[in-house]
Formats: structure tokens, sequence, C-alpha cells
């Protein structure tokens, strides 16, 4: 017996060392700079964005923003300084950024050289089936409705489309660009009155590798007047913030960036712009 | 006071041959009470026995006679019960307390008529003729033993004399003396032993009576598990082989989503695991909780935690060696079991005149509160409402689904003996797990929210099915040539698939058209495996057992991945053909050094290459109670499991082939030392590990932007992260093997890093690290009650977590966050605990056994960490533990006919 005792103590002994310390997510300081820069085509530079990440260390929940650093964008042949704005804010109007050109973005932070590229893509004008399309109102007590959600006979689907033998990524962005535009279907405005109030259509795709967007008149158009189409086309570290990095321990990944030493997107636009009007029958 | 003794599963015969002037006893007693055994002898022998009431009290016999004399008989019948014997006359026997047993017994009293003998048999069940594998066979009053084969065959040289007592024992089961006598035959010897079964009367316990749930003493890092002693035990609602193997030392025990063992720093992946010689290549049921692995089907579990013989290969941390029940080969048996889970049954017959045998056992979850509390857990984040048309919210209607999900799982197997020494087998396993969330939608959903009178039908076919599960089967013919060798063929095939199928399908009927959109994605795995293995072994002499095989195996395995119909994101066809020949020798020198020397030669199809593993291991017996022991191998692993991150959508991993270029060959080498200590009473038992690991592989899949200029595109990548691996720990077992309390307590220290480049200049914390484990297992047994507790306490595991966040603004305006990520593994989830108990009551209905209990789960409701999950609201950061399971209380109730 006087071994199986002597057992029990090696095994106490060892249970109660102890190796490992834990921390906790508010000792982990981190200092990353964030950069929010779109080059759109034909566009001079604006509102480039430079902050730090906001630690969870941190006392306050105030972003930090990063000024007066000195930031340089560049094409292949020329470097251009650009000019601290305040707020984190970066510009140089005096250069018109071109398309099918490869820019760079550069600074130092924190002794650290803080760099990105990304090119700009070229212009894709794109083509809708119509730009006008008139809908039947459907009011309140006019018993069932003929068509559909949105109301009025079978309509054809409008497309928007493209050429993309590139196969790059769109994102298209339609918007109701009326100051109080009026709804195809009642019901569907008083719905919308009774589960948080009325909204302006406003439509967003996800960036897709894609040539043709349809729209579905009885279901997307519920309101008249003049929608803006913008066909944005994008680069893929745009597409790529669309996608998720997780929310759980389970499956964190650190979201994809395109700036080295950093975190966050620089990256070129190009887009062209429609319009649709949607008329009352 | 009186004791009330009853026989328990007679098989009994007696033998009288009046023709000779000297009496021959025979006779079969087991776990009889050894008054009722005098009883018995005194009334067929005509025996007069002298003694004092007191000394038989609570002795009960488990012994063989084979026709012995009478002293011969008697001294092998009272073989470690503490009593001696004096023969006064030809039939009268005086028998008085003993305080130097044993010595003078293991001589026997009959003059042996051949010498240096070598013996051969097989152990088997009493009760249903199940051969008994990896039972320990010892010749009392020498250091020779001797394990059985997976087939239950044994060889022994250098027997002293053909007098010579053997104790056979085997866990589960009672431990039995076999006395060899001179007229016996030598060859072919059947010895029975007895379980514990379910005791129905107040049996009292033995002294040898060695109850034990595993066996740590049998080599190094080899543990056995009997399944059937794993009943009195707490469980969570259903009896699990895996789960019980997680109380082990060296296995981690605080991974309850996870049947699948992380052994010694490994993960599930690197283990091989074996049932009825085929490869199961996925082990979990309803997310992982519960095995794949029916107990009621299996016989034995060997477990070893590495440094394993060449005959095992292609995975570097571990292999578990199910063996599945034969059948009864002595009579019909039927069995039910209903849990809180699952209900389950089996059928077992012999047929052939007791040379062969059939089983059947399968059980099949149903949707008990017990079963959605798992599933809910698991599915939260995938709750269904039917989704409204794009743009328009969920302004119109919402469907609550409620998601149809089962397992199941079916062992058949056929078993034949031609003759004592051939064996013939066909097993075949199926268990499936399906998961419907589907749903359909139609205008009827619509209906009265906003009028019938559509022009149009709409159907929308929502379908979420996962569906994953396992194809086996072996046949198997082993042949005992002689009593030096023997051979095992085994043709097998296995396929693991799973499914899943996450798609939207749309269609709209109008007057003269119809229009059928379709999104969503889809993923599909199916694995298959078709092997040959031929094993051998060979005893060359007393002190050489050579052990040589071949094994190829063909693996095909296809992966794909489908979003919207059409774009093929992943399609993986990986094919590849192993062939391993190995061969070892296990040297004995003076019965108390074995040395092991074997080598495991590989060649890949893929690679074209030949891999080569050397092994060598040796245990020195420094003592009768103390035995030193280390290993040393070298371990290769083709085929590689990949976990996706979405662990919330169910089964969502995959196997392939390395290739040496993309996804390295991986290779470990394993360094073990340890001692173990055993009495009677207690097994102490402490390895050290150290286990370097090369090509190990993290993936991950995500669209990853590529190229510059006009050439850039996103791309849906594989990353393969490749890195090393350095596990090293400390293990302690201390069980009580005997007695009304038998149990364990185990510890481990262990550590496991990885270093990949990738992930930082410096080595990080696997996910599977565990700093300390401590688990204690104990079984009190009080008549027909027996209590069961198991508490388990683990350091916390670590974790990556969000350590800030920033916002980007998008280009319609809006703006999203996203989180900073700590380096990877730098935080720890709390500890983890808990202590679960349970009490099960044996009884008779008729002639028939039944037994039922509670088993509570979780008892002091411990919220033990699963996973965190954060989220960013108006700049802070909230924070939510998903916690494992809580107090969980469940019924369960077994019958079987014998």
């Amino acid at each position: 017996m006087k071994n199986i005792y002597s057992i029990i103590t090696l095994f106490s002994i060892c249970f109660f060392y102890q190796s490992c310390e834990q921390e906790s997510i508010e000792d982990i300081k981190t200092q990353t700079a964030v950069v929010e820069a779109y080059l759109f085509a034909d566009q001079s530079i604006q509102n480039i964005k430079i902050s730090q990440s906001f630690s969870y260390a941190q006392f306050d929940t105030i972003i930090q923003t990063l000024d007066n650093l000195d930031v340089y964008i560049s094409d292949d042949n020329n470097m251009y300084p650009l000019f601290s704005k305040g707020n984190g804010l970066y510009e140089n109007s005096d250069v018109k950024i071109e398309d099918e050109k490869n820019y760079y973005l550069e600074f130092t932070w924190q002794s650290q050289s803080i760099r990105a590229e990304t090119y700009i893509p070229g212009k894709k004008e794109a083509d809708i089936t119509t730009e006008l399309i008139e809908m039947e109102k459907i009011e309140i007590g006019a018993g069932g409705f003929p068509g559909g959600f949105g109301g009025g006979l079978s309509l054809d689907p409008i497309d928007i489309k493209w050429n993309n033998a590139e196969n790059d990524y769109y994102y298209v962005v339609i918007d109701n660009i009326e100051d109080d535009p009026e709804y195809v279907n009642d019901r569907i405005a008083q719905f919308e009155e009774e589960n948080g109030g009325r909204r302006r259509f406003s439509f967003i795709s996800e960036p897709q590798i894609m040539d043709v967007y349809s729209l579905n008149p009885q279901r997307d158009l519920t309101q008249f007047g003049t929608y803006r189409i913008i066909v944005f086309r994008v680069n893929p570290e745009y597409a790529g913030l669309y996608e998720s990095s997780g929310s759980s321990t389970l499956s964190l990944v650190q979201p994809p960036s395109n700036i080295e030493n950093g975190l966050g997107l620089f990256t070129g636009v190009n887009s062209d712009t429609l319009y649709l009007e949607v008329l009352k029958k | 006071m009186k004791s009330i003794f009853t026989l328990l599963l007679i098989l009994f015969s007696i033998n009288v041959n009046q023709a000779q002037t000297q009496i021959k006893i025979k006779g079969n007693y087991q776990n009889k009470a050894l008054d009722l055994v005098l009883l018995d002898l005194k009334i067929n022998y005509r025996l007069e026995f002298q003694y004092d009431k007191e000394l038989l009290k609570n002795i009960t016999i488990n012994t063989s006679i084979p026709g012995l004399p009478l002293k011969e008989a008697i001294s092998t019948l009272l073989q470690g019960t503490g009593i001696d014997f004096e023969l006064k006359g030809e039939k009268t026997v005086a028998l008085f307390s003993s305080r130097q047993k044993n010595k003078k017994l293991t001589i026997s009293s009959f003059n042996p008529s051949r010498t240096d003998i070598t013996i051969s048999g097989a152990i088997k069940d009493q009760n249903n003729g199940e051969t008994l594998p990896f039972a320990s066979i010892i010749v009392e009053g020498t250091s020779l033993g001797v394990t059985s084969n997976v087939d239950g065959y044994f060889t022994i040289f250098n027997v002293p004399n053909d007098t010579a007592l053997l104790k056979i024992s085997y866990i589960g089961y009672q431990t039995l003396y076999y006395r060899l006598s001179p007229e016996m035959q030598l060859e072919g010897i059947e010895i029975r032993l007895q379980d514990f079964g379910i005791q129905l009367e107040e049996v009292i316990v033995k002294a040898i009576k060695e109850e034990q749930m595993l066996s740590a003493s049998s080599g190094i890092s080899r543990i056995g598990l009997s399944p059937a002693a794993l009943n009195k035990l707490p469980s969570y609602g259903e009896r699990d082989v895996f789960r019980s193997l997680q109380l082990l030392p060296g296995v981690s025990g605080s991974n309850e989503s996870s049947s699948g063992l992380y052994v010694r720093g490994g993960t599930p992946d690197q283990n091989l695991v074996l049932f009825d010689g085929f490869t199961v290549y996925h082990v979990d049921h309803l997310f992982g909780f519960f095995s794949a692995f029916n107990a009621n089907a299996i016989k034995d579990v060997q477990l070893y935690k590495g440094g394993f013989d060449a005959k095992y290969g292609g995975r570097l941390s571990s292999v578990v060696d199910l063996t599945g029940k034969d059948g009864n080969t002595e009579t019909f048996n039927i069995g039910a079991g209903l849990s809180p889970l699952s209900i389950n049954g089996f059928v077992e017959t012999p047929f052939g005149g007791g040379k062969g045998s059939i089983l059947l056992a399968g059980r099949r979850s149903f949707q008990s509160n017990f079963y959605n509390n798992i599933f809910d857990a698991y599915t939260e984040s995938s709750e269904t409402q039917a989704e409204a048309p794009q743009n328009l919210g969920r302004r119109f209607a919402q469907q609550e689904v409620q998601p149809n999900t089962y397992f199941y799982d079916l062992n058949a197997k056929l078993s034949f003996k031609p003759s004592f020494n051939d064996e013939i087998s066909i097993s075949f396993y199926n268990g499936i797990d399906n998961l419907d969330n589907s749903r359909n939608t139609d205008n009827s959903a619509f209906q009265g929210r906003f009028g019938g009178n559509l022009n149009f039908n709409f159907l929308r076919e929502n379908t979420d099915l996962t569906e994953w599960g396992n194809w086996g089967s072996s046949a198997k013919w082993s042949r005992q040539w002689n009593s030096r060798w023997y051979s095992n063929l085994n043709l097998s095939y296995s396929n693991y698939f799973s499914e899943r199928d996450r798609s939207n399908k749309t269609t709209i009927e109008r007057a003269d058209t119809t229009t059928v959109l379709t999104f969503g994605s889809f993923e599909y795995n199916d694995l298959k495996d078709i092997s040959i293995k031929l094993d051998n072994e060979f005893k060359l002499n007393a002190s050489n057992q050579l052990d040589f095989g071949l094994q190829i195996t063909a693996n095909d395995i296809a992966y794909e991945f489908t979003q919207n119909d059409s774009l093929n994101i992943l399609n993986r066809q990986d094919r590849g053909t192993t062939s391993s020949f190995y061969f070892q020798n296990k040297h004995t020198i003076n019965n108390s050094l074995i040395l092991k020397g074997g080598i495991r030669s590989s060649l890949y199809s893929i690679t074209k290459q030949i891999y080569l593993e050397p092994r060598v291991s040796f245990t020195y017996l420094l003592s009768d109670q103390i035995r030193l022991k280390a290993a040393w191998g070298k371990y290769y692993q083709f085929a590689t499991r990949i976990v996706r991150e979405d662990i919330q959508q169910g089964s969502r991993d995959f196997w392939l082939l390395a290739d040496d270029e993309q996804v390295p060959i991986s290779s470990a080498y394993h360094h073990i030392l340890g001692i173990s200590f055993e009495t009677n009473t207690w097994l102490f038992d402490a390895e050290a590990y150290y286990k370097t690991m090369d090509g190990l592989s993290e993936y991950s899949t995500r669209f990853a932007p590529t190229g510059i200029g006009p050439n850039r595109q996103l791309s849906y990548e594989e990353f393969f992260y490749t890195g090393t691996g350095l596990a090293k720990g400390l293990e302690f077992l201390l069980q009580r093997k005997v007695g009304q309390l038998t149990g364990w307590a185990s510890y481990t220290l262990g550590e496991v890093k990885y270093d990949f480049a990738a992930f930082g200049d410096q080595p990080f914390f696997a996910n599977q690290d565990v700093t300390h484990e401590l688990k204690l297992v104990g079984n009190y047994k009080l008549g027909r009650l027996t209590f069961g507790a198991t508490f388990v306490y683990a350091t916390g595991r670590p974790y990556t977590a969000p350590t800030g966040y920033y916002e980007i603004s998008l280009l319609d305006g809006s703006s999203t966050d996203f989180f900073e990520i700590s380096d990877k593994n730098s935080l720890r989830f709390n500890d983890y605990h808990r202590l679960d108990i349970s009490a099960t009551f044996d009884f008779k209905l008729g002639s028939s056994k039944a037994s039922t209990g509670l088993s509570l789960f979780n008892i002091y409701n411990r919220e033990n960490t699963w996973y965190k999950e954060y989220e960013v609201i108006e700049g802070e950061l909230f924070e939510t533990d998903v916690s494992l399971l809580g107090f969980t209380p469940s019924l369960f109730f077994t019958w079987s006919l014998h």
C-alpha cells in the first residue's frame, strides 16, 4: 500500500503544477493601419481614408484616424503625393486616374512600410432592354390583384447587359431617385408602413462574374419614377470583402485584404450609369 | 450469518470411471459456490470433506477439471482460494486455511508423462462460444505467458510438463485456472471463460475475480477495453465505446462535440480505426456526439496509443482495432434496448451444429426531446424560415420548419468454423446520418395575405439535406496451420460518403411558359477503399515469433463542390494505391526481456516512392510486479482528412490523398518510455511520450484575389498551409482491478505545438492542446445494483479571437465591420470539468436477463465552453459563450433472452 500512496502523491504534484497563463481579449492590444481607398476611373483621388484598427484593449470606443502621413500614389511612371484633409482623409485633386493602368499606394507608419497595388478596370458600357415601362397602379380595396405581387399583367423582364468576355466581377446598384416615390401597389406601401415605415427602393447585388442582370418588374419595381442603375466593374479584392470571415471561434479567419502590413482595401473601380423610368399606366 | 448460493449459467458434467481403482474427477465449475462444489463431489464421488464452515464462506469457484486424480483435482479446485488441503485416507479430504497460499498448489501431485511440451488451443466464451481475442494465458509458477491472437488461438512453447497449471484471464471475464493432464491432447485445447454477466443472486466476489473494464498491462501504450463491462459507466443516453476510450490517459476527454479520438496530441484523422479488418473513415453520429459503432455488436476493443507494431500502418497517431461479435454458436439469443436517443436490438443464432453463427444488430435514433436538444444545439444558427423574395425582406409569409433527422446503423456477421483450425467470417456494416431541413413553399403559403387570384403558380423547393455515412464489409479466412503458424486473409471494402445539398429551385408556371431558377451549393465527397491483407504469425521457437504480411489498399476519393448549378468550385478526384509489406520479430530472452523489431515498407503509387517505417520496442520484467517498457518508431500517413470551417452545417469534412507537392505526406516519430507496477488489486502505469510530426497540413478554401492587371481574378482556391508539430506528455494510470469498488484515475500532462510559417514565426498551441487532464472512473457494486461515476477535468483548449475591428465603406454607401484577429490560438477557454453518475439495476424477467438504470450527465450543470461567437454592434464587441451540454438525465433499459 505504501507504493500506492507514493503514486497518489505523484499524481497530486503533477496536477497542481500550472504552466499556462490565460490571456483575455482585453490583454491583447493591436495597432494596425487600415486603408479604405477607391480609385475611380476618370476621376481625381478623393477621400482615401487611413485609420487605425479599433482594439478591444482600448478604453474608449473612438476610431483613431491617422493624419499628416506622407502618403504616395504612383503609377508605373509617376509618383503623386496625397494631401491630408483631416479625419484620416487624403486627396490629390490634380491627378486623374486612368483606366487599364496599375496604381500603387505607399506610406510609412510606426516604422512599417505599408503598401498596396491595384488595377483600374476598363470601362464597359451597359445596355438596358427598355428605358421606360408602364405599370398599373394597384389600390387597396380593388379586390384581388390580377397579376402577381407588383400588379399589372405579366411583364417581360428588363435586362441590363454588358460584355464580360474577361470574366470580371460586376456589381449592380439600383436606386429610385425620386424625392417621394409613389408605390405601385398600395398594399405593399401599407405593409411597409406597418413594418418599419416606407423606404426608398434600393437594390444592391453582390459582386459576381456576370454579364446580365434581370429585373422582374412585378417583383422588383415597387415604386413609380426614375431609377438610377449603376453597373460597377470591380476588382477581385473588392469582391473578396463579401466573403464571410466567420464570427465564431470555430471559424474565425483573418479577413481578406490587399494591404501589405495593414488591413483594408486599395482598389480600382470603373462604372457605367443607366436610367429607367417607371410610369403609371 | 447465512449466505445464499445459487448456480449461475450451469454447464456441468461429471464422469465417474468405476473401472479404475483411482478416482478420476472431471467437471466444469463456473461461478459456483465452493460449498456447492464440495456437495456435488460428495454426491457423485462419495467423498468426505472436513472443514470449518466459516472457511468456505464467500468463495466461488471458476475451474475446469479435465479428468484428474483426486489430489490433483482438489488442488486445481482450490487454486487461488487461500485454502489448503490434506488427504486423509482414500476418500476423505481435510480443508484448512493456508497462509502460504498457492506455493504448494502450483506443484502437481500427479506424475507428468511429458516434459518441455508445446501446447496450443483456443479461448472461448463459456456461454455463447465466441472466441476471445487477446486473452492472457500464463503458466503458473513460471514466467511463461502468451496472449491469444485475434481469433482466440494461442500457443505456448516450453511448458515444463503436462501437469502444469494455466491461469487464463480476459477483461470482463472471470479468471480461470486450467490444469493440464498427462492424458490430454496438447493441441486443440479449448478453454472456456465465464463472463461476469449479471449477478442475479448474492454472489460474492472471489479473490481471483478480476472485474476490469480495461486492461492496460498487456503492452506498451496499449489498452484493451471490454464493451460489456462498460455498461455500468454513466453515459450520455447511449453506451458508447469511443466515449469510453476518451476516459483513458493520453486520450482527450473534453471534446464532447467529437467522438473522434485525440490521442497524445494527434487528431482524429490520425487514428486508424479498424472494424473486423476494414478501415472506417468517419466515426461520428449526430455531429459527433455519438460514435458510429453499436456497442452490442462489438466483442473487443484494442487501443494502441503509439509505438504500434509494423502490422499497422497509414496513420500517424494511434490504432483502434475493433473486433465484432461473431454471434452465439451455442443457442439462439435475442435482445433489445431502449434509451432516450435510440432503440436497438440484436439477434444471434447458431447453425451447422454449432460450427457457425449469425449475428444481426441494429439501432435507430428517434426524435425525442433528448435527441432534439443535441440537434438544436448544432443547428441553432441554421434555423430556417422561408425566405421571401430578395428585396422585400421578410414581409411575406414565414414558415417554421421542423427538421427531419435520424441516424441508424446495422451490423451483420456470419461466422463459420469448418474445423477447429479454420474460421471464415463475413462482416457487414452500414451506418447513416440524415439531416433534412428542406421545405417547400408554394402559392398556398401566401394565401390570405395578398389574395388568391394569382395568374401563375410557383413552387419553391428549398433543399437543405445533409447525409453522411459508412458502408463497410470484410471477408476473412483465418487458419491455424499448426501450433506454430497462423494466417489471416482479409478482403475488405469501405465507403465513406458525405453529401450536402443546399439549393433552391423555383418553378414558375404561367399560362404559356415554365421558368425554373436554381441556385445554392452542392457538396459531395465519396471515398472508397478496397483492401487485401494477409497477416501471418510464425512461432519460430520459444524465443522468436515472426509476424509478416502484406497489405494493398486502393483508394478512390471524389470531392465536388458546386455552386449555382454550374460553377464548379472544387472538383478533386484522387486515386492511389498503397502496397505495403511488413516484417517483425518478437524475441524473448529469459522470459523477462521481450524485444520487438520490425519494419514496414510501403510503395505509394502517387509519388511512386517507397516509404520505410522501422519500429522497435522492448519490455523488461524487472520483477513479477514491475515492468519497464520503451518504444520507438516511424509512421507515415498518405490520406488526410480535411475539416472545413463551417462546423455548424453538419459534417463538413473530406478526405484526400497526399501528393507530396501541394499536400505533403505526413510522418511522425514516436518515442515512448514507461513503467508499470501491478499487484493483484492495483495497477499503476506511467508513460512518457515525445512525438515529432512533419508534413502536417491545415487547409482552408476561400475566394482570393490572384494576379494583377488585366489578368487579375478572384478564384476559389485551396490553401494548404504546411508545417511541423511536436507533442509531448506524461501519462499516469492508477487502476483498482478487483473488489466492490473498481475503476481508475488517470492524469495526463501534455503539450502539442505546431509550427506553420503561414501563421507566424513562433510555434503555436494546436487546437487540441490540453495541458492537464484528470479523469476519475469508478464502479461500485452493491448486490444487483451498480453505481458508476466519471469525473473529467481538463485545461481549456486554445482558440483564436478577434482583438479588434475596423470598418470599410462599400460602393453603395453602406459600411461593413471586419474583425482583426489575434495570433493563432493565443487564448484559452475556461477549464473544462464535469461529473456524471449512474445507477444500474440487474434483474431477471422469467429466465431472461434485463437491466435498467438512470444516468445523470454533467450533474452540477457545468457550463463548459464549446465555442465563442462575436458580433460588433455600434462599436461594441459582444461575445457569446456557447456551452456544451448541460445537466441531462436519461433512463435506459436492456433485455436479452440469455
